[in-house]
């Protein structure tokens, strides 16, 4: 695109800026100071402060929305800006105490003691007014400071228009105005979902993490009753603030030393967002992201922001442990390292390579998995190795790998916040990848972007869509292939695109024959209205993006719907350009990472087969070995092969398969079954303790590495604590157990192992730590100069001819339990506030007041049927298992279809005791969302399992921003241009008396 | 068959063998840190003959009532004021131009030695009247009044602001 320039004079100089700019970007871009406290570059002018007034042809105007205009003569340094400045300035110190020495926000990044030292204020014009009202310390995360609060609306902006959960508001009706939340109820009663936007951009302390409080500061410790008199004192002996604020500076500068931060990736979703976390010691002060973090920017979520506690968690192993009888005996490192060195070998010699299997983790960093998948294969000679996407993606990049030729997201999040139609299938992005849903939300709520959702249950991006509809469960290909049938029977396909791009075009037609839309209307039960209506959407949209997850990737026609998705927007010509795209939502931080680099049975890393004679040549030449040719077991073929006898050991690492693959009975009793188990882990897990040796591993805090999101982007993350006790990061782990049988490896850091990776997989030649540096990522396919790949395809697609292919499917029946007593469809996935099975979530107390443990969702018609409410106690039963839960009546659940979070460490509430063995046939990933169950009612009155402090239960406050018309329509406001007037009148006359 | 497992056998270090970690870790400092250790002792043993260490430990054992007593005492003695006093005079003399301060100190001085030289006779009414032909006495004089002129300006001024 190209760029006009206008050209201004700012401060008597020439100035030549980009049409379209603000006055402020302009100014910024050429280092002139322009104050701006509620200006946010990811919020957006929210003109509350007036800080950036500057003087354009003689009016004050404000920097933050004004464009430039050729021929505009800016001044940001005249008279009359300087004492706009100073008004504005005074007017918000009106409201805000400067105790900056005793703060725990004075760490060099607190905007409005910055703008007040910048602007050189002495003294201020108005006093310090305290509210009437008290601080709000209800919630367990955050606190906020009405008698701080500079009603500058960052928060409520952030709120209602980037993060959209649309709780916060500043009440301009009041004679003194505050931020409330929702209908003005306690912030832990509120719809707040703790997601941390708000403090995130507070530009002062009102807003505060609670786990910063007394911590930060040298001074911030004392006791309130101390506290406040000194406070009297500062202010009573004040000389001015510019003598104060050096006191402060020298503090905030002694903090610096004792205050680390380090930049790491999240490890909670795919989403990847990047952030500091802030440390004293061990103990966490706060994450705080910044504008400059290329995913999420100043957003995150209530696991992100607060789910850090389980790092320092009593309950961490920190030696590894034997099985010793009925007990696990700590031991030392030598000893469990020569017991796993002779017992893997033993194994190995008895029963030849092909008898261990090796599970990876979607949770470790791409070093951990390469170098997990280099043992399995030169060390031990195995391709056994796989990850857990086997549970969840694996179908979706089987789909995308048939018809567009690479496996994974075909844009970035940029193109899914700016495409005109967003269309999720089987996902929950608010519940499960929070930021991106933010991107969603944002663009629908203010630039017009359509939404529609095909879920059986109506979760949150459901409830705000344009369109939800609700297919019967499993019957997502039938209505996809419908729509596109539909939309080539009407002429609407991308002819141009397909006969450029698209090869099987006239096959593919063929194959839709089926698919007319009575045929889907009778087995999807969705109105024929609705496809056509989804169809006309597609088609009127200049570009659509489709988000899927395990809603689709679960069932036994997974990989086919995966291909129906991808067939349908080739059809429509929605791949290649920005704005458009195939998007399988990763669920872990490093599922996609894990893939990339050879965990799995059939690839090396970057997705060339192992069966491939000369990319195997060229491991075997670097890894100096000979390598095994056939593809090796997935995780679903190394527990048949337990049960059949093939697989006699098993070495997993960061994976609770035990709780997480289904129908867990039968895991578990093939994990007795195996003659040795080695499990790495932070804790002692369900499936750890079916070892026979654990290892205790490091968590990310702890480590050096780098993730790949689910836009394909390698992003570096960096150690923050030493581990903890005697537990090692994962990779020092596999190179000790290597290294004992005979690997003679010396990695002394991640980056080696990165480089090695970059040399031998031409996917990621250009991947080196030093251009991952800081906030710098990488998109793959990296070339060797460095430049990554944010959109794929744009001139050819990744086959050898350039070109796509359009991939006939057809539908697979789900599977249903032959016995009509099995009455209720069990649907299960995960929620906001915990990270899978809660393993890791609840460590954190703040987070299990607002969730302390799972529940299951009924519609209204059922509990009415049942006599079921709120808290009461239920068995399910499949033909697999049972499992006891406690009962939350929602419409979000409809008629016989339940909704059991997998939220829980307790095996009795574990929904994997009920499902089943049966799997997609393409990609063996097991059909989570395809089971019936019986209920019985066990107790039917109880204890809610969702307290009613649960962001569930509140009542949102919608609007768009802040509002600040209402601001300015207060009888008490008076533009500051205006006072300022006034003011050069009166002193006018004054001068005039002499 | 490899049941699942609960419990760890941690092995917990006996008193007696945490203790000796931490004695042999303490001796490990003292020892890399020798000569400062020594001298450090010295000034210690200074500290505690003079009492310093005494009044030190009852300060710290009791801060908390102290610090109040602390604050308090910081208003009851006006503290506060004389701080403010201190502030304003240093930024007074901060303001001051050295090159003046100089010039008007090294009048004062020679103006302080003439008062202090023996004078001949008590000065008739004419004979002080006669001394404004003096130039020395002139510039003096002057000087004088522009500063009463200024210190004027500057209390009517912050009397109509106060008002």
């Amino acid at each position: 695109m190209e760029t006009v320039n206008v050209k201004i004079r700012m401060n008597g100089k020439e100035v030549e800026c980009e049409a379209g700019q603000t006055l402020l970007q302009a100014a910024s871009l050429s280092d002139v100071y322009v104050p701006s406290i509620c200006y946010n570059p990811q919020l957006g002018p929210i003109q509350t402060c007036d800080t950036c007034l500057v003087e354009v042809n003689g009016e004050l105007v404000r920097a933050c929305n004004t464009v430039v205009q050729g021929g505009m003569d800016v001044s940001t340094e005249s008279a009359l800006v300087k004492e706009a400045q100073m008004e504005s300035m005074s007017r918000i110190l009106k409201n805000h105490e400067l105790y900056c020495t005793v703060c725990d926000n004075n760490n060099g990044n607190c905007i409005v003691h910055n703008t007040t030292e910048k602007l050189e204020m002495d003294h201020q014009k108005y006093v310090f007014e305290k509210k009437p009202y008290e601080v709000d310390m209800s919630h367990p995360m955050y606190r906020y400071d009405p008698n701080q609060c500079i009603l500058c609306g960052r928060c409520v902006e952030a709120c209602q228009d980037l993060q959209v959960n649309e709780t916060l508001s500043i009440d301009w009706t009041r004679e003194r105005p505050r931020v409330i939340w929702d209908q003005d109820v306690p912030i832990d009663q509120s719809s707040c979902v703790s997601c941390g936007h708000c403090v995130n951009v507070c530009p002062c302390n009102a807003l505060m993490e609670k786990s910063m409080l007394g911590e930060a500061g040298y001074l911030t410790g004392i006791g309130s009753d101390v506290l406040e008199p000194m406070i009297d004192l500062t202010k009573e002996i004040e000389p001015g603030y510019r003598e104060i604020f050096m006191i402060s500076e020298m503090e905030s500068a002694m903090r610096k030393s004792r205050i680390k931060r380090t930049k790491t990736v999240c490890t909670f979703c795919g989403v990847g967002c990047s952030f500091e976390v802030w440390t004293k010691d061990r103990h966490i002060l706060k994450i705080e992201p910044t504008v400059d973090a290329p995913v999420n920017g100043v957003s995150t979520c209530v696991k992100g922001k607060w789910g850090w506690d389980f790092v320092n968690s009593p309950e961490r192993l920190t030696k590894p442990l034997i099985r010793r009888g009925d007990t696990f005996v700590e031991s030392s490192w030598d000893e469990a390292l020569d017991l796993i060195a002779s017992k893997l070998g033993e194994v190995k010699n008895t029963y030849g390579p092909h008898s261990i299997g090796y599970i990876a983790s979607s949770k470790c960093s791409n070093e951990e998995n390469y170098i997990f998948q280099k043992f399995a294969r030169s060390v031990m000679q195995s391709n056994n190795v796989d990850n857990c996407s086997r549970y969840c993606q694996s179908p979706a990049t089987a789909g995308l790998l048939r018809t567009v030729g690479l496996g994974g997201d075909t844009g970035t999040m940029h193109d899914i916040a700016s495409s005109e139609l967003v269309i999720i299938v089987g996902a929950n992005p608010a519940e499960s990848h929070p930021v991106l849903a933010t991107r969603i939300k944002r663009a629908h709520k203010l630039h017009g972007q359509k939404l529609v959702v095909a879920d059986i249950r109506k979760n949150e991006m459901a409830q705000r869509a344009d369109l939800h509809i609700h297919p019967k469960p499993g019957t997502d290909l039938i209505w996809l292939s419908a729509v596109t049938k539909y939309i080539i029977d009407q002429g609407w396909q991308a002819d141009e695109f397909i006969a450029q791009r698209v090869n099987g075009y006239a096959e593919y037609v063929a194959s839709l024959s089926k698919f007319t839309m009575e045929y889907a209307s009778e087995m999807t039960g969705l109105s024929m209205e609705e496809l056509i209506g989804l169809a006309t959407l597609i088609h009127e949209s200049g570009s659509t993006c489709i988000l899927w997850a395990m809603g689709v990737t679960q069932h036994m026609g997974a990989t086919d719907t995966s291909t129906a998705i991808c067939n349908l927007l080739l059809i429509t010509g929605n791949f290649g350009r920005s704005g458009t795209g195939a998007y399988p939502l990763r669920g872990h931080n490093n599922v996609q990472g894990a893939c990339d680099f050879g965990t799995m049975p059939a690839y090396f890393p970057g997705y060339e087969f192992v069966k491939d004679e000369a990319v195997r040549a060229r491991y075997e030449q670097a890894w100096n070995t000979k390598l095994p040719e056939e593809p090796g077991y997935d995780n679903h073929q190394m527990v048949d092969g337990i049960q059949n006898g093939d697989l006699k050991g098993l070495y997993l690492f960061g994976e609770d398969m035990a709780f997480v693959d289904s129908n867990s009975n039968f895991v578990e009793e093939m994990f007795e079954k195996l003659e040795f188990f080695v499990v790495q882990d932070v804790f002692l897990t369900r499936t750890a303790q079916f070892a026979d040796v654990v290892l205790p591993a490091a968590p990310s805090l702890e480590k050096d590495g780098t993730f790949t999101n689910t836009e394909k982007r390698i992003q570096r993350f960096y150690k923050v604590f030493e581990p903890m006790g005697q537990s090692k990061p994962d990779w020092m782990i596999i190179q000790e157990v290597a290294n004992r049988m005979g690997a003679g490896w010396n990695y002394t850091h991640p980056s080696e192992i990165m480089a090695e990776a970059a040399r031998l997989a031409p996917m990621f030649a250009g991947v080196s730590y030093e251009r991952l540096e800081g906030w710098n990522t990488q998109v793959w396919p990296v070339h060797p100069d460095g430049q990554g790949t944010p959109i794929l395809y744009e001139d050819k697609f990744a086959f050898p001819d350039g070109k796509a292919r359009l991939y006939p499917v057809d539908w697979t029946p789900p599977f249903v339990v032959d016995d009509p007593s099995f009455d209720l469809h069990l649907n299960n996935g995960r929620i906001l506030e915990h990270f899978h099975e809660g393993n890791l979530t609840y460590r954190s107390e703040a987070i299990k007041h607002k969730v302390p443990g799972a529940w299951l969702e009924v519609s209204p018609e059922l509990a009415a049927e049942r006599g079921l409410e709120d808290g009461t106690k239920v068995r399910l039963t499949s033909p697999y298992g049972q499992v006891k839960v406690s009962v939350i009546v929602t419409d979000r659940v409809k008629g016989k279809e339940l909704y059991l979070p997998m939220n829980t460490m307790d095996e009795n509430e574990a929904v994997n005791r009920l499902t089943s063995s049966y799997y997609d046939k393409h990609t063996h990933t097991p059909n989570y969302k395809e089971m019936n169950v019986k209920m019985e009612v066990l107790e039917p009155k109880g204890e809610s399992p969702l307290p009613r402090v649960n962001h569930r239960f509140a009542q949102r406050n919608p609007q768009i921003g802040v509002k600040v018309v209402e601001k300015w329509n207060r009888p008490d406001f008076e533009p500051v241009e205006e006072t300022i007037r006034k003011e050069r009148e009166e002193h006018g006359q004054t001068h005039s008396n002499h | 068959m490899a049941k699942p497992i609960r419990t760890i056998e941690r092995i917990v270090p006996t008193k007696e063998e945490a203790q000796a970690d931490a004695v042999q870790q303490i001796l490990d400092a003292l020892s890399a840190n020798r000569d400062t250790i020594v001298s450090f002792l010295g000034i210690l043993g200074e500290l505690d003959q003079a009492g310093v260490l005494d009044i030190g430990h009852g300060v710290l054992q009791n801060r908390k009532s102290l610090e109040k007593i602390g604050l308090e005492f910081i208003n009851v003695a006006n503290i506060p004021g004389m701080l403010k006093n201190v502030i304003l005079v240093s930024q007074f003399l901060g303001k001051l131009d050295p090159k003046r301060t100089e010039k008007l100190m090294a009048g004062l001085g020679k103006g302080l030695d003439q008062a202090m030289q023996e004078q001949e006779k008590p000065a008739s009414m004419w004979g002080l009247v006669g001394q404004f032909r003096d130039p020395d006495v002139l510039a003096s004089i002057s000087t004088a009044l522009h500063f009463l002129r200024g210190m004027g300006e500057e209390l009517r001024t912050r009397e109509e602001r106060s008002t």
